[in-house]
């Protein structure tokens, strides 16, 4: 994963500016543009919602559909609900993401 | 302080001036572990003669929510007042078990995103913080070679089960430094069991020293002098050693009004423990009666 340059989010899609859970952000990695879901923060985070060491990011492409087969970090379980909310009907599925990851806390 | 000590009805403060004085000082709601075992030790063979000290006084450690805000902006007397009832009264539908900052946990929230409708976490105790009903603690765990770590309200109607794994203190009041430090010292596996500490036996303080990181880290952890890191010296710079000793304050320990302001004055605190420690007596003699009740009944399942 760390070869050459680490990813970084380069832009949040929301109004604030400031990613927070779930948020759908693009990430600059190897010298290319790729969006993603940000699944765990660093940030303090409300009451009974974890809050990582690192800020972790899950790559999709436009349709929602992970890039990779799996998630190797503890996925938070209000994602779950988060993501549901934030898929519509005609747009991107994103709850995809939620079918891959290995684990949740 | 000096008049509400003269009207207060406990006349024997009054002729030990002094030196009780000083003590009430100490009789910090922040329990601090060191301090703590001082005081304990100072108690124990004044307190079993005269017994003058409120026996009471010693829940401050084991219920630290229960006594309020020190700063006089946040007291009100009628909401601490009603909010220690709906304490007594949330206490009497879960167990809220003794803990410190240092003791693993095991916390079973109702999660109406998880699948199962029940989320369990494990994870050491590294802060415990709030007074009243806002009283919070945080866990944290490795899980995955990723540092996690949750808060939880202690007293949210949404925990189910709160799980003592292994009751300990650690060395400092606050383990915020576990988030530098390697990774093995805070990771604790999902399915540990419990152990089970004889009764009537004193809470064991883990005297372990964490090693930390290299460096960037959170916080600048060698100004905050702390017990339980070994390895602190080796990650500084000469420049670090320098600015360390320039920040010192050597004077602050004398600092009585400080101290004052930081803790309760035992008239309250006896006050307050007055009005809730035959509930939580109550309340500590029927769990005790309830889990004998459980380890009689617990063997017989598994043989069946």
């Amino acid at each position: 994963m760390a070869e050459g340059k680490p990813p970084k989010v380069i832009c949040v899609y929301n109004k604030k500016r400031v990613g927070y859970i779930g948020d759908r952000v693009m990430v600059a990695i190897k010298g290319q543009k790729k969006k993603g879901i940000l699944v765990g923060l660093k940030q303090t985070q409300n009451v009974k919602v974890p809050k990582f060491d690192s800020n972790n990011v899950v790559l999709i492409d436009d349709n929602g559909t992970p890039l990779g087969t799996r998630i190797h970090v503890p996925i938070p379980t209000i994602l779950r609900t988060i993501l549901k909310e934030k898929t519509h009907a005609k747009g991107a599925d994103y709850t995809k993401l939620l079918g891959i990851a290995t684990r949740f806390v | 302080m000096s008049l509400a000590m003269r009207k207060s009805p406990i006349e024997y403060f009054n002729a030990a001036k002094w030196i009780i004085r000083r003590d009430c000082r100490y009789l910090s709601n922040l329990p601090e572990v060191a301090e703590t075992t001082e005081v304990v030790e100072n108690k124990l063979p004044k307190g079993r003669k005269p017994r003058f000290l409120n026996p009471t006084l010693q829940y401050r450690h084991v219920y630290p929510e229960f006594l309020p805000d020190p700063n006089p902006k946040f007291r009100n007397s009628l909401r601490e007042k009603l909010e220690r009832a709906d304490m007594l009264k949330r206490r009497s539908q879960v167990d809220i078990p003794e803990f410190y900052v240092g003791t693993i946990l095991a916390v079973t929230i109702s999660d109406p995103h998880a699948q199962g409708k029940t989320n369990k976490f494990v994870g050491i105790c590294i802060e415990r913080k709030g007074c009243g009903l806002r009283a919070e603690f945080t866990l944290r765990n490795v899980i995955d070679h990723q540092g996690i770590e949750v808060r939880y309200d202690l007293y949210d109607p949404t925990i189910q089960n709160i799980q003592v794994l292994r009751l300990e203190k650690r060395l400092d009041d606050k383990l915020l430094y576990l988030r530098d430090a390697l990774p093995e010292y805070c990771t604790f596996p999902i399915d540990m069991d419990p152990e089970i500490l004889p009764e009537g036996s004193p809470v064991p303080v883990n005297t372990v020293q964490v090693k930390l990181k290299p460096r960037p880290w959170l916080e600048r952890w060698e100004r905050q002098e702390l017990k339980g890191v070994s390895n602190i010296e080796e990650h500084l710079k000469e420049k670090d050693r320098v600015r360390r000793e320039l920040r010192k304050t050597p004077w602050e320990k004398f600092d009585l009004m400080k101290d004052y302001r930081k803790t309760i004055p035992i008239e309250d605190q006896a006050e307050i423990w007055g009005e809730v420690y035959n509930q939580l007596q109550q309340m500590r003699v029927s769990r005790k009666k309830m889990s004998k009740q459980r380890t009689f009944t617990a063997p017989k399942t598994q043989l069946g």
